[in-house]
């Protein structure tokens, strides 16, 4: 089913559509948390869950489905849920969309972005792009990232779906670790800067690693990353750097911080 | 001899949705003999002329006006439908009130009625004379 032709129009639909839904789960789940009643945050993610669930299953995306739809049906089962699960229940539906769109929503087209593919894209505020393939380093850049206040933040554990993302979320930063399973940091960073994905060349790039002697920090920064930050990190660290490269408003560490003295290293 | 052709009402606020059904019933060769009618909410569905010449009602489980089969299947049993009604859910619970004299066929999760084959013998259990209530 899901490599029918005539379906193929309508999967792309809901493909292009999934940052949006990506964005509204994690809308309503901040909306939920301040709000004083959460009838309408209840209502609307109820419809939206049951909206995507629905589609997913139905166009091949098979796992998102019926990941959305026990969430939908956990909703369900509390009644009325209270604000920190209806959160937690639109945050943990925003992470599938998410991993649908690095795992699943590339198989629809080639790598080298046909212009219809280009489209697939996030066109209000910022997104960034966190690869790690470390499962408690990757989540914690990504959740810095979203308190930071970007609209999409992606996860993808390889250079090979970071490159899938970047045709489909156009970051306005990635954040990378050097060391990965096939292809390295350092390959991510030579293939965005050199116009693999095109218009993202000048994409702030932030390299983390643990090596931290001068010579890779040479070649990191000279290959074209931004920023240089070795692990084990701290999150000031990482939103002081954020925030220096993207000139977005974020507490940044003062130079007396900790941290800074860490991890960066003068050349 | 030409198959009869089978009106359809879906009864679901996603367009895309409907148009998955469609698309699914064009795959399965009923593009030419099916004709399909969406109505975003119940009420519209209801106070839609010519309601009673549907031959198959899809019904999703979830409405603007409605939330949950069994409101929605109350509702047309006072409007004394006659056709066969599909309940469309991935997760319908197992309670679900049937006692209103309608054809319920279902639920059906949603990813069943990606299957060509399936919608077809819907299709020609919706053209049994068997299946159809005189109202």
């Amino acid at each position: 089913m899901g490599d029918n032709t005539l379906l193929l129009p309508l999967q792309q639909r809901m493909v292009k559509q999934l940052p949006e839904d990506s964005r509204f789960f994690a809308r309503l789940a901040r909306s939920a948390l301040i709000a004083d009643d959460i009838s309408r945050e209840h209502r609307e993610l109820a419809d939206h869950l049951h909206r995507i669930a629905g589609r997913s299953s139905q166009l091949g995306y098979v796992q998102l489905g019926q990941k959305l739809s026990r969430l939908e049906r956990q909703l369900e089962v509390k009644g009325r849920p209270s604000a920190k699960l209806l959160a937690a229940i639109a945050n943990t539906a925003r992470d599938a969309i998410d991993e649908t769109l690095i795992n699943d929503a590339p198989k629809l087209a080639p790598m080298k972005a046909p212009d219809r593919y280009k489209k697939i894209t996030a066109t209000t505020g910022k997104t960034a792009l966190v690869v790690e393939d470390d499962i408690e380093l990757g989540p914690l850049a990504r959740s810095t990232l979203a308190d930071m206040g970007f609209d999409a933040v992606r996860l993808a554990a390889s250079a090979e779906q970071a490159l899938s993302e970047c045709y489909v979320l156009r970051p306005n930063l990635i954040v990378c670790d050097w060391r990965l399973r096939q292809a390295s940091g350092l390959d991510l960073l030579k293939t965005i800067r050199n116009g693999g994905v095109a218009g993202l060349d000048a994409t702030p790039f932030i390299m983390l690693t643990s090596q931290n002697d001068k010579k890779s920090v040479q070649v990191a920064l000279r290959t074209g990353a931004d920023d240089f930050i070795v692990k084990p990190f701290s999150i000031a660290r990482l939103r002081g750097a954020v925030a220096r490269l993207l000139e977005i408003e974020a507490p940044v560490p003062a130079r007396s911080d900790k941290d800074e003295d860490d991890d960066t290293l003068e050349l | 001899m030409a198959n009869p052709t089978v009106s359809a009402a879906v009864v679901d606020d996603d367009p895309i949705q409907v148009e998955i059904l469609r698309g699914i019933a064009e795959i399965a060769g009923l593009g030419d003999t099916m004709d399909l009618t969406a109505f975003r909410s119940l009420g519209d569905f209801l106070s839609g002329a010519g309601r009673s010449t549907f031959d198959l009602v899809f019904l999703d489980r979830r409405l603007p006006d409605s939330e949950g089969f069994n409101a929605a299947l109350a509702t047309l049993s006072q409007a004394r439908l006659a056709c066969p009604v599909v309940l469309m859910s991935a997760h319908a619970g197992k309670d679900i009130a049937r006692p209103y004299g309608l054809t319920i066929i279902g639920p059906v999760d949603k990813l069943e009625l990606t299957q060509p084959e399936y919608l077809k013998r819907l299709f020609e259990q919706a053209k049994n004379p068997a299946n159809q209530r005189n109202g």
